[in-house]
């Protein structure tokens, strides 16, 4: 039983469990404490000061972020004291933050800006910074940085460092030169970045914002002589209506699609299709990787196990930085966004008789790596560049403004054929755990013939927002012809989501504590692509909860579950690839990894 | 009258320690009313007492020679003296709370006297006042270089930096170091002479100390003067000694003002002489004492000062960072005959916003210099700049 | 520096510490880079990226902390480093005629290197020479209650 203490605050008496915040408190009492630097996701820092309150006794205001409590006190959240402090902790944030609002990526969706108009500032009390003091950093594939508009909070800092293991991001120097950037300020494409975009979900400002994609997109769209086609990852659209003012978890996938025909798009195509073809070209590839220990001998090292999942490109350049020895054991199935586009400019192409030339290929993703994917010279195997531009949720969604498109209240449409159906396991890669979950119902069905033995086919230990999860299927009693050696086994699956989780789950296997694991799924992002980096802003545990809900529930209700069943994925190996893991499958839907180094 | 240069026999303090349990120390060091000697003035046998209570499977004893308070150098000649006496006082410490290990964080501008310290340390543990010191406690000391930071000396700020955490990131209080301190183990900061002190004490007893000083700060303090003075240097005097009377002993008669405290201390003018005492209680201080001569430019003085907290605010919260810089522009438009009353008086009104909201005690007493001088010298430097328009 | 990695020494020193202490490997930052500084003269990036690895300590937190302090610095400097303290006393002391003939002395600034690579100088804040300024660290040697005069005949000892 916790210890509870006695409080009062704002004259309300209450009793909390000892070490609750001040801020927990206020806020469990709709008692409202404006914060900048404090973040559900994140460590608390007490850096901007801004959530300052009156303690009595005590000489100095504190931080409600951080002061835990411990012993009877009396709070005061709206005193005079309180209010001119922060007004003139605003007024010095503002005095720095150079830019106008009416031209910056977060107008409209800006902590700062938002705290200003609350506190109603009509003037920079002490004076506003007009001329630049630093200057933008967009070297990178996908994340720019503007370090004039950082208020120092250290959002991305604690991010980069704690959340996603990377740390390329810090704080220099001291006192006025205080300046969060990167090692040595190097430009981020010379950094260890992975491109995961999870500072900018939290930066509470335009200083971190995603490399640009709309204006290239718009001018394919606006070219005659250009076949525009769009793949849609599943997890935007759960998502993208939070642009719209709607609650997180709106499901809005077939009012985007009719949205996007009305931008001018010429077909509208499911990343889900390719998710099914990425469960059959790596559960086949699991398969054979398991073959060659149980039936050829040899050793799960040798043979690859256990299979490393590889859709989530920050967590790809994450491995090659950090963790090169294990790159074998990865798997060569290529993401969907990339399987697709290796796809639209050779089947799709062919199918339609359109020169792949001009065709241009457009993903939106919940990603900012996707833009770093798509870049990498190793996916070109369609003879061109196969996916041209990654626009992100975001992206999209200024898009469908611009366009004075009214999402929320839009008919629905489907998407176009042929590559416009996919299964729900393709639907849940948008979530931790499912893709793992999506693989777990196709292998299962190919070894025993059965569905998996889970309710509504929902393999539930592989769901949810723990960190890392081991989960262990039923043992497996009966068999399909040809899969015998499987008889008897308990499969194990690993997951873990966010770098951090990853590194964990890796010096476990490092460890050799995970022996009997077949498979691992990472992704880089903390909840699976739902909680992507270019996904809206803001980003909470609460917020990834419901847009996860919306994707099982979506789920739930398609005619198709299993990527197996997904009969255009049995017509695309019928009509063109042949079979999984074929000669051609190899050449389009595999790739290869490359070491780096982690020296910058 | 001397505490810090009285006649000592190495090991005596220690000595008599030992005999005693941890609890009969701390009640020692307690009944002789001991003050932190950095400035702060936090009860020593409190901090001691908070820390032996404490919760953790190691506690630790850090010695902040970190002096890094403009016009401070007390510690400099302490450390070139009585480096063995401070050890004994570490030990002291480390028996009464439970420790093992000590950290001496010695500011690097003070390199030069590593070689001093690391043989003293060399010393102490042939002689046995460090090592094995009683059945079953055991306690050594080793030095950590700093390498040029100000807020270091700031208890926190000095553990996170033997951390190799930068200062200002991680922590915040509550939870104090003596409850979470070096690597989240209960852990003692304590000034050199606040350490020297202690073992003097318990060799002497804690009514030897309190013979010296006021009810509320018992003993005496080492003040260090600097500026215009005849003598310039470190003294010994007792708590609750006048300014007026330091000024004469020292050589400083006439003067304009005195800081007390350093950069982050008080403006004394000279009418305030004879009524101001150097006490806790009254203009506290870590030791640092800058005398101005008739003839100074109070604004040039305070400019300097916020040049200096411009440079070394660890930067990490708001008030702190931004708020100095706005202070600067001021004392300077003042200087350059631009700024009007209005501007001096939304540079006091942020000074209360520094006080209330910095994270740490740097941010929290930067509005001390502003304030005071800008109070006393403020009207004045407004007028002239008038004149000069 | 033609090489690109930690000495076999200074890695083998840090270890030493680490056994010596049996403290988390993060505590040992601050001593090895003091050591790498005296071995190389500055800490360079990859060394620091190197102490990323040997701490655990991510290399952007790395190059924060090393940041922090004036006497650390990420850029290869001259063959001696000078600091002039620009603190209260030494400021009133007259420290800026100090810094005057050294600048007209040897052409550069405060924060710049000779052409020939024999000084860096650079400001420092209080050194605790309140009493006996104007005064100077020269390789952490300090010199005090400087002239103009004076400090070129220090300098002129340094080759």
């Amino acid at each position: 039983m916790a210890e509870m203490v006695n409080v009062r605050i704002n004259g309300i008496e209450t009793e909390v469990e000892k070490g609750t915040t001040i801020l927990q408190l206020a806020r469990k009492l709709n008692i409202y404490v404006p914060t900048l630097c404090a973040h559900p996701d994140l460590r608390q820092a007490g850096a901007c000061r801004m959530c300052v309150v009156e303690v009595k006794g005590m000489r100095t205001l504190q931080s409600a972020c951080s002061f835990p409590i411990t012993s009877e006190m009396d709070i005061f959240t709206t005193t005079a004291k309180v209010r001119k402090v922060r007004r003139d902790i605003l007024a010095l944030l503002l005095k720095n933050h150079v830019g106008e609002c009416q031209t910056c990526k977060r107008n409209g969706n800006c902590e700062l800006q938002r705290l200003a108009a609350e506190f109603g500032l009509h003037d920079y009390l002490y004076g506003k910074r007009t001329e630049r003091r630093y200057s933008v950093d967009d070297t990178g594939y996908a994340i720019v940085r503007d370090p004039d508009k950082c208020i120092n909070c250290k959002r991305c800092v604690r991010t980069c460092s704690d959340i996603q293991a990377v740390g390329v991001l810090g704080t220099l120097y001291r006192g006025a030169d205080t300046k969060v950037t990167t090692f040595m300020e190097k430009n981020i494409a010379e950094t260890l970045c992975v491109n995961c975009g999870q500072c900018i979900n939290r930066c509470p400002t335009g200083a971190l914002t995603e490399k640009d994609a709309t204006s290239a997109v718009w001018e394919a769209l606006e070219d005659p002589n250009k076949h525009v086609v769009i793949q849609t990852a599943p997890a935007p659209r759960a998502a993208i209506g939070e642009l719209f003012g709607l609650p997180a978890g709106t499901s809005m996938t077939k009012k985007m699609n009719t949205a996007l025909r009305l931008m001018g798009f010429d077909r509208i195509f499911d990343t889900n299709t390719s998710a099914d073809l990425t469960i059959m070209e790596e559960g086949t590839e699991l398969l054979i990787k398991l073959k060659k220990v149980y039936i050829e001998g040899m050793s799960k090292d040798e043979a690859g196990l256990p299979g490393i999942t590889s859709c989530s490109p920050g967590w790809i350049k994450w491995i090659e930085q950090f963790y090169p020895e294990y790159l074998p054991k990865l798997s060569t199935a290529k993401s969907p966004q990339q399987m697709f586009g290796a796809l639209v400019k050779t089947y799709y192409a062919q199918k339609m008789g359109i020169d792949p030339a001009n065709i241009v290929s457009v993903s939106l993703m919940p990603c900012t790596a996707k833009k770093f994917e798509c870049e990498r010279p190793e996916m070109r195997d369609s003879g061109y560049k196969d996916v041209d531009y990654v626009l992100t949720t975001r992206e999209l969604g200024a898009m469908i403004k611009e366009a004075g498109i009214d999402l929320p209240n839009l008919p629905e449409s489907e998407f176009d054929s042929p590559l416009g159906l996919g299964s729900g396991a393709g639907l849940i890669f948008g979530a931790t755990g499912g893709v793992a979950e999506a693989a777990a119902r196709t292998i299962w069905y190919i070894v025993t013939g059965e569905n998996v033995p889970m309710k509504n086919l929902e393999v539930v230990p592989l769901r949810g927002f723990e960190g890392v999860k081991i989960a262990t299927l039923p043992k497996i009693e009966k068999t399909a012809p040809g899969w015998e050696f499987m008889k008897g086994i308990v499969p194990k699956i690993a997951v873990a989501h966010g770098l951090a989780n990853a590194k964990k789950l890796m010096d476990m296997l490092k460890a050799g504590e995970l022996e009997d694991v077949f498979c691992i799924e990472v992704m880089a992002c903390p909840g699976g692509c739902l909680g992507g980096g270019g996904q809206p802003q803001p980003t909470s545990p609460e917020i990834r909860e419901a847009r996860m809900k919306a994707i099982y529930e979506e789920d739930r209700h398609l005619p198709y579950r299993q990527s197996h069943e997904n009969p255009y994925v049995h017509q695309l190996y019928e009509e063109f690839l042949g079979e999984p893991m074929g000669e051609l499958s190899h050449k389009l839907l595999h790739t290869h990894y490359c070491r780096r180094s982690r020296r910058m | 009258m001397s505490v810090i240069y009285s006649d000592y026999n190495v090991g005596a303090g220690l000595s008599k320690a030992l005999e005693m349990t941890p609890e009969q120390v701390i009640e020692t060091i307690k009944e002789s009313g001991l003050r932190g000697r950095g400035g702060a003035g936090f009860p020593t046998g409190m901090k001691w007492e908070f820390a032996r209570r404490a919760e953790g499977d190691e506690r630790f004893i850090i010695c902040n020679a970190d002096e890094g308070e403009p016009g401070t150098f007390k510690d400099r000649e302490l450390l070139r003296d009585m480096t063995p006496v401070l050890l004994e006082g570490m030990a002291i410490a480390a028996w009464a709370v439970g420790a093992r290990r000590g950290f001496i964080y010695l500011r690097g501008e003070y390199r030069y006297l590593l070689p001093v310290v690391n043989g003293a340390i060399e010393e102490a543990r042939r002689a046995g006042r460090l090592g094995s010191l009683k059945d079953g406690f055991e306690f050594d000391v080793e030095v950590t270089l700093g390498a040029g930071a100000y807020v270091c000396g700031e208890e926190m700020a000095l553990i996170e930096s033997l951390e190799g955490v930068r200062s200002g990131e991680y922590r915040n209080r509550p939870p104090y170091p003596v409850e979470k301190g070096f690597i989240n183990m209960p852990t003692v900061v304590n000034n050199v002479e606040t350490l020297i002190k202690a073992a003097k004490i318990m060799a002497h007893g804690s009514g030897w100390f309190r013979q010296y000083g006021t009810e509320k700060s018992t003993g005496t303090k080492l003040i260090s003067v600097s500026g215009d003075v005849a003598q310039p240097g470190v003294y010994e005097i007792p708590f609750g000694m006048t300014i007026h009377e330091l000024l004469k002993m020292v050589g400083g008669l006439g003067a304009k003002a005195v800081q007390v405290g350093g950069a982050s201390g008080i403006c004394i003018p000279s009418e305030e002489f004879s009524t101001r005492t150097i006490a806790f209680e009254d203009v506290p201080t870590g030791g640092s004492v800058i005398v101005f001569g008739p003839g100074r430019d109070m604004m040039e003085v305070l400019e300097n000062f916020m040049e200096f907290f411009c440079d070394e605010s660890c930067g990490y919260c708001t008030p702190c960072r931004e708020g100095n810089v706005v202070l600067l522009e001021t004392v300077r438009k003042i200087r350059s005959g631009q700024a009007t009353r209005n501007d001096v008086d939304l540079a006091l009104g942020l000074c209360s916003t520094m006080r209330l909201a910095s994270k740490c005690g740097l941010g929290q007493s930067v509005p001390n210099p502003f304030e005071s001088i800008m109070g006393h010298f403020g009207d004045e430097a407004l007028a002239r700049a008038g004149e000069r328009r | 520096m033609s090489t690109n990695e930690l000495t076999r020494q200074i890695k083998e020193e840090i270890e030493e510490l680490s056994r010596k202490r049996n403290l988390p490997r993060h505590t040992l930052l601050m001593n090895s880079l003091h050591r790498i500084q005296e071995e190389y003269g500055y800490i360079p990036d990859f060394a620091m990226q190197e102490l990323s690895e040997i701490t655990g300590i991510a290399p952007a937190e790395v190059n924060a902390y090393v940041s922090f302090y004036h006497f650390f610095s990420t850029e290869p400097t001259g063959r001696h480093k000078v600091w002039f303290c620009r603190t209260i006393s030494c400021h009133l002391a007259g420290k800026d005629q100090i810094v005057k003939a050294v600048q007209d002395r040897f052409g550069v600034k405060m924060g710049q290197t000779t052409p020939d690579g024999r000084f860096t100088f650079a400001f420092t804040n209080c050194m605790g020479m309140c009493d006996k300024g104007p005064a100077m660290l020269i390789d952490g040697e300090t010199y005090t209650k400087l002239t103009p005069e004076k400090v070129l005949e220090i300098l002129e000892k340094y080759e």
